[in-house]
């Protein structure tokens, strides 16, 4: 019947043509094309921005507060002249370096951060980087309760009362509770201010931003077209990259970029999942591997009373064989912890229940009273790969502990909103990667009772404890030390069973050498040209 | 020949049987050997999906991952899957959705696409436009996308919502072929002279109308079989297709897409749909050659 | 003529109608929370949440989150989509791309298979005939995936004849590749049907008559047989282009054309009701009048069916 013949789309083959494809397309001495593989930002705003690609390219525009040096891994002011917390990390001052401008010549105030900021913060204007100022003191008021389905009013107050102008380069913030973190998140470019004249009208600016940062606009950039950077010589900081010109191309199919790449047309692309195991035979001596950035884990509904007991849920990890499913994942390590590797403060050992021993898993299961019906799996239909790391675990539990085994596969939105609504059946998969390189952006986002990212619901006032004690620490050692017995506690508890801890690959042309740092990984835009 | 002539042709050609009778036209097919190979294919995929246990003993659901994507080996033949498990027990145990998505909706699609196209195509006027309207209904929406956004919908994804699917947003495609058909059959001359000789309509439609308009149609479904396999194989990459713990070929082209590294994962369920595509398509040019009373004499 | 144009014209509005609520049903009753999907794994805070959802109606009833759709999509108000692009803008951009690559591809399928066809249906059983069947079994045999990246591979990275992707190079270059793939695969499916229906009319009654009243062999082809064999031909021809111009989903992705095909797909991941309806609206304006020029078609080359 007809309906596959209309759908050509399934059936294809390729005829052949004739000409040649240009080169990389670039112009002058030190450019670079990076292929981007994600859709095109539809605007430019690092404050309303908080994804991978966006933040990505405003990275070239903006300039941060503050960043970790790649090379030791400390932390180094950008725009910043100092930050100094007070006796209890609760008030923190930041001092700007004088005679910084935006692309425009204005000169970057204090009062752009405090503006900037205070529009961020407003609900009601509905910008992605609101939740970043949640811990400052004031923002109930700017983002009060809205029953469900009205709409959200602009509030009367405008400025969050945490944020205290000094004078033209200084501003001080009040957290509403000490955090001795708090230096180390300023490094967050979703923080970069915003020029007056955009403030005033951000709409009219989505597509030509005017940014405080080492590149700036080249040519308009309308719809479908690449971003052209040009090196803008007005930024002063000593971290400008060396480019002289940026080009980036968004390419949404991460294979197709890779061929993009292959055919010498970009400069710098990510390897994408399927291409894990090719890729060094088929671009030799052109790819680097960052450290890791980030955890897998597999998530324990909490709520379900099936699943209350913890050696269970040690059953359950002892029973997955790690290194086979890193070496099905690809570029992957086994996860024996719920810290990412690159962070100060991991401890490879950290999980005892992490090591494949199906016979100890089985005596664990009998011992926690076994499991009643089948155990389901929920993945993700978004992702290629969901279905086939979904289907891979259900087997080891379904041979290794006697388990029957069933799958879920549905978009990640509706399994989340399931699961935020205690609805979801059985087990999911998560992953997180830290905002700032701190062991306490994992714990607090993911086992704090109402964390940011508590995929598990879970909640123990004893580990709650143990945080806020770290978080008022102002010796950055024993600060470490407390978080890590918050990392025993949920081990312990295994809200989250860890998995795998996954590195990223790149490939560069032969021009550039992307930096490579085992602090902040891999960079295009900061490549050094040979 | 005279008007009289050929009224007096066409009658008396069906009242001898022009049409064969079923154990005629059964005879017929079977003593063409390329329809008797591929009828025995076609029996032995029906075979396969019925009880695929002749042909393996092997659990094509014990998996050992740390075999994944592994070659060939004794006892072995296809080698083993992404997840380390048997690939030939897994391809025979794929057998069962794909033969009956194609069977189901391939056969179902062309009776309903058949049907409807006959009378929009012999009784121009209300019935046509009734029938083509809603047509163009099923026709704007289109087709891949009714099925993402069902198919995201169901909680339970079964290969017969998939069918389902395919039938009611597939029929309007082979609905207006055939009634295309139609168009230029019906004012031929042996239908206007066995309709002033007052034979019934459906006499008509069935007897004259139908064997002599359905070729095109046969070759689209017939054509369309392979293709629906490879829907489900699209249905898989967009994250709407069977579910595991199911086991299709579909599916299983679905993953060989991602690993394209290990081309046996997608060269051994290729074999086996192109064949029983293949197989389908030349059995119903048979078919359609026996039945067609043209070609007859 | 006029007349019958009016009257298909007319019988469209209502239809139009069913399909644009239907599809608006369609998207409304999908399970997940856009807004959810666009932020991914980052959380969003409740206010932030509330203030979107109240920017783009979504916790109005299903209704009214309708008429606002059509209301937009009549007055030409198009507005922004979720992830904040201007619809105009976007549609500016991708109508001519799909445009053209589904004429592109139109015209190699149409030439292949029509080609194909006519000679495999004239010479049964003959060379072109028996290679017709080969190329079918591969079209058919081989995922699209697996050829996109095989061609892309192959003429793009390889042999550099043609851009691997995007749209940068213009028409007809950055073309070329994805209408050829998109074209190979439908010819075949054209081009049996195409023989098919040849064979059946070489082989019936009126064209054995013609033969035997002794009409030249040219005549016999022009007056008798194409007209009557191409009819479900040309059916097919027009269903081709209005499936087309819903577009090809995948090529688009893989090639990475900014068209149709990819606004849609990401319209219906995000649950964006009013999007989807603007272009299923679209593509429903080109398949009417697509089918109008089909069934005038029909009338043009069979003057017997003239009177539908």
């Amino acid at each position: 019947m007809g309906v596959a013949l209309g759908l050509a789309l399934v059936l294809a083959s390729c005829g052949d043509g004739k000409s040649s494809s240009g080169g990389s397309g670039s112009s002058g001495s030190k450019s670079e094309v990076i292929a981007v593989a994600a859709d095109p930002p539809e605007y430019i705003n690092p404050l309303n921005d908080n994804g991978t690609a966006g933040i990505g390219v405003s990275m070239a525009i903006f300039a941060p507060l503050v960043t970790t040096d790649p090379n030791t891994g400390k932390l180094l002011n950008v725009m910043a002249d100092s930050v100094t917390p007070d006796k209890t990390s609760q008030t923190w001052t930041v001092k700007l370096k004088p005679g910084n401008t935006f692309q425009n010549g204005q000169p970057v105030t204090a009062k752009d951060y405090v503006d900037s900021w205070n529009m961020t913060a407003e609900g009601s204007n509905a910008w992605k980087n609101n939740g970043f100022f949640s811990k400052v003191d004031g923002y109930d008021a700017l983002n009060p309760p809205t029953p469900d389905g009205a709409t959200p009013k602009p509030t009367a107050v405008k400025t969050l009362s945490g944020l205290k102008l000094v004078d033209n380069l200084t501003f001080t913030v009040k957290l509403k509770v000490p955090f001795s973190q708090f230096g180390l998140t300023l490094q967050y470019l979703g923080l970069a201010p915003l020029p007056e004249e955009v403030r005033k009208n951000p709409d009219a600016y989505k597509r030509k931003p005017i940014g405080n940062g080492p590149y700036k606009l080249a040519a308009a950039w309308n719809a479908g077209d690449d971003l052209k950077l040009a090196k803008w010589d007005g930024y002063k900081a000593s971290d400008a990259p060396e480019a002289d010109s940026i080009t980036y191309r968004f390419i949404p199919n991460a294979d197709t970029a890779y061929n993009e790449f292959l055919a010498g047309n970009v400069d710098f692309t990510d390897v994408p999942s399927t291409k894990v195991k090719s890729f060094k035979t088929d671009a030799p001596d052109q790819w680097v591997t960052s450290v890791s950035s980030g955890a897998n884990y597999l998530v324990i509904p909490a709520w379900d009373p099936r699943f209350k007991n913890p050696k269970l849920r040690h059953a359950f990890s002892e029973a997955i064989d790690r290194k086979a499913f890193a070496d099905l994942v690809g570029l992957s390590d086994p996860a024996k912890g719920l810290i990412a590797p690159d962070m100060n403060g991991y401890r490879a050992d950290a999980c005892k229940y992490c090591d494949f021993d199906a016979t100890k898993a089985k005596q664990l299961l009998a011992e926690a009273g076994g499991f009643s019906g089948p155990v389901n799996i929920n993945y993700s239909t978004t992702s290629a790969t969901g279905q086939i790391f979904a289907e891979a675990i259900g087997n080891m539990l379904r041979q290794n502990l006697g388990l029957q085994v069933k799958y879920t596969g549905k978009q990640s939105s509706e399994i989340t909103e399931l699961a935020d609504s205690h609805k979801l059946d059985g087990l999911r998969f998560s992953g997180w990667g830290h905002d700032y390189p701190s062991i306490e952006d994992y714990l607090t986002p993911m086992f704090k009772s109402n964390g940011d990212a508590n995929f598990a619901h879970y909640s123990n006032p004893a580990l709650d404890a143990v945080l806020a004690k770290g978080d008022a620490e102002p010796d950055p050692d024993k600060a470490i030390k407390l978080y890590q017995q918050a990392e025993d506690i949920a081990l312990e508890d295994m809200p989250l069973i860890p998995l795998y801890t996954k590195s990223n690959a790149y490939l560069h042309s032969d021009k550039i050498e992307p930096r490579v740092s085992k602090y902040v990984g891999v960079s295009a835009l900061w490549a050094t040209f040979k | 020949m005279s008007e009289t002539q050929q009224v007096f042709g066409a009658e008396s050609q069906d009242l001898e049987g022009g049409t064969l009778s079923n154990r005629e036209l059964l005879r017929a097919l079977l003593r063409k050997p390329q329809f008797d190979i591929c009828l025995l294919l076609v029996l032995t995929f029906f075979l396969m999906a019925a009880v695929p246990k002749v042909f393996t003993r092997t659990d094509p659901r014990f998996c050992e991952l740390g075999k994944s994507q592994q070659g060939h080996q004794p006892g072995h033949p296809f080698g083993f899957d992404i997840q380390g498990c048997d690939y030939f027990a897994n391809v025979i145990y794929g057998a069962r959705p794909s033969v009956l998505v194609s069977l189901v909706a391939g056969v179902g699609g062309f009776l309903v696409a058949g049907l409807l196209g006959l009378l929009a195509g012999y009784f121009p006027g209300k019935v046509d436009t009734v029938i083509s309207r809603v047509a163009d209904v099923l026709f704007a929406l289109p087709g891949l996308i009714a099925l993402i956004v069902i198919l995201n919908s169901v909680p339970n994804r079964s290969i017969w919502i998939i069918v389902a699917i395919i039938m009611v947003t597939g029929w309007p495609q082979g609905m207006r072929v055939m009634r295309s058909t139609v168009f230029s059959v019906r004012n031929r001359e042996y239908v206007l002279a066995a309709r002033s000789i007052g034979v019934s309509p459906v006499r008509i439609l069935r007897k004259h109308v139908f064997p002599n308009a359905m070729a095109p149609l046969l070759a689209m479904t017939t054509l369309g079989i392979g293709g629906l396999i490879g829907l489900e194989a699209v249905l898989t990459f967009l994250g709407v297709g069977l579910q595991p713990p199911s086991i299709s070929w579909g599916s299983q082209f679905g993953v060989a897409t991602s690993y394209r590294e290990t081309p046996h994962l997608f060269l051994w369920p290729a074999l086996f749909i192109s064949t029983m595509t293949i197989s389908f398509m030349i059995i119903g040019d048979s078919i359609r050659d026996a039945l067609d009373p043209k070609l007859l004499r | 003529m006029i007349r019958f144009i009016l009257r298909r014209v007319l019988a469209a509005i209502p239809i139009g109608l069913v399909v644009t609520l239907g599809v608006y049903a369609l998207v409304f009753a999908m399970p997940g929370d856009p807004l959810r999907e666009l932020a991914g794994d980052k959380p969003i805070p409740a206010a932030v949440l509330a203030a979107k959802r109240a920017q783009f109606h979504l916790d109005d009833p299903f209704i009214v989150q309708y008429l606002l759709s059509m209301k937009d999509i009549l007055t030409g108000h198009f507005g922004t989509t979720f992830a904040g692009a201007d619809i105009a803008d976007q549609l500016r951009l991708r109508i001519p791309v799909t445009l053209k690559l589904a004429t592109m591809s139109l015209v190699f399928q149409w030439i292949a298979g029509l080609l194909f066809g006519l000679y495999a249906g004239f010479r049964r059983n003959g060379v072109v005939d028996r290679m017709l069947l080969l190329a079918t079994l591969v079209v058919l045999a081989v995922p699209g995936l697996v050829l996109y990246f095989t061609g892309q591979y192959v003429f793009g990275v390889e042999l550099k004849w043609l851009p691997v992707s995007g749209a940068r190079d213009g028409w007809p270059m950055s073309y070329l590749l994805p209408a050829l793939c998109i074209g190979i695969s439908g010819f075949a499916g054209l081009a049996r049907l195409t023989r098919t229906s040849i064979v059946d009319t070489v082989n019936s009654d009126f064209v054995k008559t013609a033969r035997a009243k002794g009409l030249g062999e040219q005549r016999i082809l022009w007056r008798h047989v194409l007209p009557n064999a191409l009819l479900p031909v040309v059916t097919l021809m027009g269903i081709d282009f209005a499936g087309i111009f819903g577009g090809a989903v995948l090529a688009e992705s893989i090639f990475n054309l900014p068209g149709l095909g990819q606004f849609m797909f990401q319209a219906i991941k995000l649950k964006e009701g009013g999007v989807v309806v603007l272009l299923s609206t679209l593509a429903f304006l080109m398949f009417i009048v697509i089918n109008l020029i089909v069934d005038i078609v029909y009338g043009a080359i069979d003057p017997r069916v003239r009177n539908v």
